[in-house]
């Protein structure tokens, strides 16, 4: 990944203003000119006042320059900041998602789709603030203060301890929500629970309505986010007690300042200009003293971005166990397996629920990932289906070629799916809804392996391809995929339950948890022999 | 309309919302009290500057008056931000109780799951009832106490001079009405941005799903590009945004001059002799600014959160609107079931009417009793998905009906003539497929749905274990988490025909259950089935004949018609249907 994603934020607002170096320059001087003509409203306040006491009339049109100066810069230094921020915040979102999808998913496999979702969505809009609102506000502050303090100083030098007490409670505010931090890394916390729930209720909707347990689900639903408001309000009561100090700090400078100005017998009308002056703070002030809350949530979440790229960026265990291991042998429960996997045939792997044969194909589809340069596609046992048209899911973002859409609609005839719609367009722009839920189980089923199909890859492998279709379908797509198998040299991988489904394979192999390889061989002579472990196995299914 | 309009005022009330609101009004009436006093007590500041001690009582009192602003602020604030956490708890229960309560019965046109899929129930419930939250982050309804604050300061000081007060309120308000006019065009903006915003959620939410599986298959970036092309038209609109935003802070901030012009302009009809009285009066613009300016950016996140909460009022109606369950209530199963009567003359799919497949149920009569195992078998298409599916309630056809009747003479029918015989009926039947969910909860939860108490489901789970020695073997405990990427279909499977036989529903049925399972896992879930049948009426669709070798009766569907029915062994000495299915399933294609 490039050098914008570092551990060190300092070093990432750094580049960030090196990339956007125009943008903040002339942001910078558009502050600068905001807080100079600002710093000019108190002299003419004064000579309002002057004006009473018989001074010279005060220019109008000169007020009427200010306004529109003001009404450039302050736009100017705004949008210059938060622009570049959201550019930023694009940039990384892009980065992490190309990097996500080029990387082994092993990498990223300890997070559920819910916390990817959470860093690439939520996270990075938080994290979009560092370079945006937090930076515009420190330099707000800075040149605000760069500017005003000598304006203060050059009335008499010691009121500048009279600023004391409004910045004495901007650092308690800041101190005390900063504070709060630990607070907001339990607010994501369960903010992530609460989508996880949400979530799982989705998907067993139909169960819970099923068995009537609406209540239960919407029991646990208000405790969960009964915990993150809770921790919320907790922040917010803090807040809201400690917040208004920075009015009463600036209105208690004020009083001090006049009781200065008193003291050393300055004229009535330098009130007035120094409680101008004093309130120009406000602004800065109340904006930076958000910086405590703000950063703590944008780092918290910046750690979370930070340690999902890294994870991106190392390869992990599996991985190097699968590089460094022998080419044709696979880890299974403490053993090692000698598979081989016969081209352009069709290799069956056979077992028990539960004894791993899902992720002894996986081990075959991530070695040839990461080992070869051939290419492999891989059916999930219940595999995802894009909330996008048809043929987009099966195309994958694939420039499509018009040979590559009738060998699609060649496919969809075969396996059955042609049915949807009237036309041929009709059918590839249909929809399949999220998670593929206008389709059923099987018909994404075939809709994934037709993807394989495609994919040009010259071994598929195929888990439990055929669980959700019937026997007869089963037997009726083998009989017309065996020639297409055939003609593409395709080598097929593929576990099963299913007598049928061995009977129309080539060769398998039999899996045990404790023993490893218990038979394997040709399945036709394996299961016309009696005497065959596989015979055995399938014997409940010989009707 | 007028329904979105009670919604809102449903949304906003709750139990403790009065008194709440209450309180905060009552920071309101306080903070306009102190405004009152603080034109006069800084002018006395000002008229007072020759005489030392004045001059310092004055500056005592004003210091007073600034310790109780902040209490009142503080106050305020504490009071606001209970009233709105508690009303986010409120809208979000609501709006999942809506959701979860509202059945996926398709009817017209779309049904809520095509209307309202998972990426946009999460917005509705979690990005919707955020904006809300920021009305106290963002400090919005802190805001309120200021304005009330500064207005009133401003009303006290036309008191002390009506010409220059009176302009200054006029410019002010003014002021406020045209920005306020002009965030109409903003709200047009911010629209656009939440709707991109909303684009990118859904996407990401998309292509997170499918990420990790993508990267066995050939896919050209097909995430990347997808993600890209909504973040770029995100970033774009957010740059109008930011424009928008940018200069109605800076068009407030140029009031101060253009105050002080008018100032200068009414000056000569004023009156004004004493210098005290500019100093109230540029203290007064200096405390006005701040509110003003906090308007045209606050407005922001006030059409926000008003944004957010028509959302939800939408969602709200839309589920309400719909067929649901009522709250609260617990469903119940009992009764002492004798047998079931299904009527169906005839059933199409609306939607495929005069549509290619011309496939309908007719003549559909069946009767079972309890205690009995049916079997339905036929090729793809021959409607018995379509029956079971009418059986359990999750398609409600015309002119047919269901009969539950039991020993007692009482019955339940379906459709019946309400929703109440609906959902009455729904909960006396059970289902079991491939779509049965198991939640990352206890084992517990899963079985039981929070239906049954602990100590009965204790001696359930022990039973189980004794009579399922595949259960034994996994070692499964009741407070196990159970996570359900970790387990294989067939054990789903397994726990799901373990909850239908703890929540003893009279009807049962099993959708294509067995087509995942192992020889293991299929023994283990037959055991499931004859204990389910001690009590129930269990109707198993399946492909595979072994799983309804022993039912006591098969019925065999062809083209919508129940063909033949009778046993196993009848059936393959007379049925040719029967005849015929049994042999294309041992069929074999090649070799």
């Amino acid at each position: 990944m490039k050098q914008r994603i570092q551990k060190n934020i300092f070093r990432v607002v750094a580049n960030q203003i090196v990339e956007f170096s125009p943008f903040y320059i002339v942001a910078i001087i558009s502050l600068v000119g905001t807080h100079y003509v600002q710093s000019l409203f108190p002299e003419y306040a004064k000579d309002l006042a002057d004006m009473v006491g018989g001074g010279p009339a005060l220019n109008i049109y000169h007020l009427f320059l200010l306004a529109a100066s003001i009404l450039v810069f302050r736009t100017a230094s705004r949008l210059l900041f938060f622009y570049p921020a959201r550019i930023f915040q694009r940039n990384l979102r892009s980065e992490v998602l190309m990097e996500m999808e080029r990387v082994n998913p092993s990498r990223y496999s300890n997070y559920s789709s819910g916390q990817l979702f959470q860093v690439l969505y939520n996270d990075l809009e938080h994290v979009r603030a560092i370079v945006g609102f937090v930076l515009l506000q420190v330099c707000n502050v800075i040149i605000a203060s760069v500017i005003i303090i000598p304006k203060i100083m050059a009335i008499h030098p010691s009121l500048i301890l009279t600023l004391s007490p409004m910045f004495l409670a901007l650092a308690f505010f800041t101190y005390v929500a900063s504070k709060n931090k630990v607070r907001y890394t339990s607010i994501q916390h369960y903010q992530g629970e609460v989508q996880n729930f949400i979530m799982e209720s989705y998907i067993g909707k139909r169960t819970i309505k099923n068995y009537g347990s609406e209540s239960s689900f919407i029991d646990i639903f208000k405790s969960w986010s009964f915990k993150e408001l809770h921790n919320y309000y907790i922040t917010g009561a803090i807040v809201s007690v400690t917040r208004p100090l920075i009015p009463l700090g600036v209105g208690l400078s004020l009083l001090w300042g006049a009781a200065v100005i008193h003291r050393e017998g300055e004229p009535a009308s330098t009130l007035i200009m120094f409680s101008g002056l004093s309130f120009l703070f406000l602004e800065p002030l109340m904006f930076v003293s958000w910086i405590g809350i703000i950063l703590s949530r944008s780092l918290g979440a910046w750690s979370r971005v930070w340690t999902l790229s890294s994870d991106l960026r190392e390869s992990s265990l599996r991985e190097n166990q699968i590089i460094s291991s022998e080419s044709d042998s696979i880890s299974y429960w403490g053993k090692l397996l000698k598979i081989e996997f016969p081209p352009n045939e069709i290799t069956a792997v056979l077992g028990k629920t539960g004894h791993g044969k899902t992720e002894v194909i996986k081990q075959v589809a991530d070695r040839l990932r990461l080992t070869s340069d051939e290419k492999v596609s891989f059916v999930f046992q219940a595999p995802y289906l894009y909330n996008d048209s048809l043929m987009n899911n099966v195309l994958l973002g694939r420039e499509v070629s018009k040979s590559d859409v009738s060998l699609l609609l060649e496919y969809l005839e075969l396996f059955g799916l042609d049915y949807f719609a009237e036309s041929d367009q009709e059918l590839l722009d249909l929809e399949v809804g999220e998670h593929g839920t206008r389709l059923s189980g099987g018909q994404a089923k075939r809709l994934c392996i037709i993807r394989s199909l495609m994919s040009d890859a010259s071994t598929l492998i195929w888990d439990d391809p055929f669980s959700s279709v019937d026997v007869i379908l089963e037997k009726d797509i083998m009989k017309k995929l065996r020639p297409i198998l055939d003609r593409e040299h395709k080598t097929v991988i593929l576990t099963s339950h299913r007598l049928s489904t061995v009977e129309e394979s080539d060769n398998i192999y039999l899996l045990d948890k404790e023993e490893g390889i218990i038979e394997s061989g040709k399945s036709a002579t394996l299961l016309n022999n009696p005497e065959s472990k596989l015979h055995e196995y399938f014997k409940d299914q010989m009707v | 309309m007028s329904t979105l309009k009670i919604k809102w005022f449903d949304l906003f009330t709750f139990k403790g919302s009065t008194k709440l609101i209450s309180l905060m009004a009552l920071g309101l009436i306080f903070s306009a009290a102190l405004g009152g006093i603080v034109p006069k007590l800084i002018i006395d500041l000002g008229v007072k500057y020759s005489d030392t001690e004045q001059f310092y009582h004055s500056i005592f009192l004003l210091g007073v008056l600034f310790i109780f602003v902040y209490l009142n602020h503080s106050f305020y604030e504490y009071i606001g931000n209970r009233y709105v956490i508690r009303l986010i708890q409120h809208v979000r229960s609501k709006s999942y109780s809506s959701w979860i309560l509202s059945y996926d019965i398709k009817s017209g046109k779309q049904s809520n799951r095509e209307l309202y899929p998972q990426g946009e129930v999460i917005a509705r419930i979690i990005s919707d009832t955020e904006v809300l939250r920021d009305l106290v982050t963002s400090g919005t309804l802190g805001l309120f106490i200021d304005i009330f604050f500064v207005f009133s300061c401003l009303i006290s000081f036309v008191l002390i001079n009506k010409v220059t007060g009176g302009a200054l309120v006029f410019a002010e308000v003014l002021a406020v009405i045209l920005l306020l006019r002009g965030t109409r065009y903003m709200r047009v903006v911010f629209n656009r941005v939440r709707h991109a915003q909303g684009n990118v959620s859904r996407t990401l939410a998309n292509v997170m799903g499918g990420i990790h599986e993508m990267y066995y298959t050939r896919n050209d970036r097909y995430a990347s590009k997808k993600g890209k092309k909504v973040f770029d038209v995100f970033l774009k609109t957010q740059l109008s945004s930011n424009l928008w935003d940018a200069s109605y802070f800076a068009l407030a901030e140029s009031l101060y001059p253009l105050l002080l012009a008018l100032v200068v302009f009414v000056f000569p009809h004023s009156k004004i002799t004493e210098m005290a009285i500019i100093f109230a009066l540029v203290d007064l613009i200096q405390r006005s600014i701040d509110p003003i300016k906090r308007v045209s950016g606050k407005v922001a996140n006030i059409q926000r959160a008003l944004t957010g909460i028509t959302r939800i009022g939408e969602f709200v109606s839309d589920l309400e609107g719909s067929v649901s369950t009522p709250y609260g209530r617990t469903p119940d199963s009992k009764m002492d079931f004798d047998e079931m009567v299904v009527t169906i003359p005839t059933f199409y799919y609306e939607n495929n009417e005069g549509r290619g497949s011309d496939f309908a149920l007719k003549d559909i009569k069946l009767t079972a009793k309890r205690g009995e195992l049916i079997g339905i078998v036929g090729l793809s298409g021959c409607g018995k998905s379509t029956l079971l599916n009418i059986i359990a309630g999750n398609i409600i056809p015309k002119n047919s009906s269901i009969v539950l009747k039991s020993r007692k003479g009482d019955s339940f029918s379906f459709p019946g003539n309400d929703m109440m015989d609906i959902i009455n009926y729904r909960d006396k039947v059970g289902i079991v497929s491939q779509d049965s969910h198991i939640f990352t909860e206890s084992v517990y939860f899963n079985i039981s749905m929070n239906l049954v108490p602990r100590n009965e489901f204790d001696t359930f789970w022990q039973w189980i274990i004794g009579e399922i020695p595949y259960i034994k073997k996994w070692g499964l405990k009741s407070d196990d988490t159970i996570d359900p990427k970790k387990i294989s279909l067939g054990q789903k499977q397994l726990l799901s025909a373990i909850r239908a036989c703890l929540l003893k529903r009279p009807v049962i049925l099993f959708d294509e259950i067995s087509s995942a399972l192992d020889s293991e896992l299929e023994h283990a879930l037959r055991q499931v089935v004859l204990l389910i049948q001690k009590y129930s009426l269990t109707i198993v669709v399946t492909h595979r004949i072994e799983t309804i070798f022993g039912a006591n009766s098969i019925i065999v569907m062809k083209n919508g018609l129940i063909t033949d029915r009778g046993t196993h062994k009848e059936l393959s000495q007379h049925s040719q249907n029967y005849q015929e299915f049994i042999q294309k399933m041992s069929e074999k294609t090649s070799i």
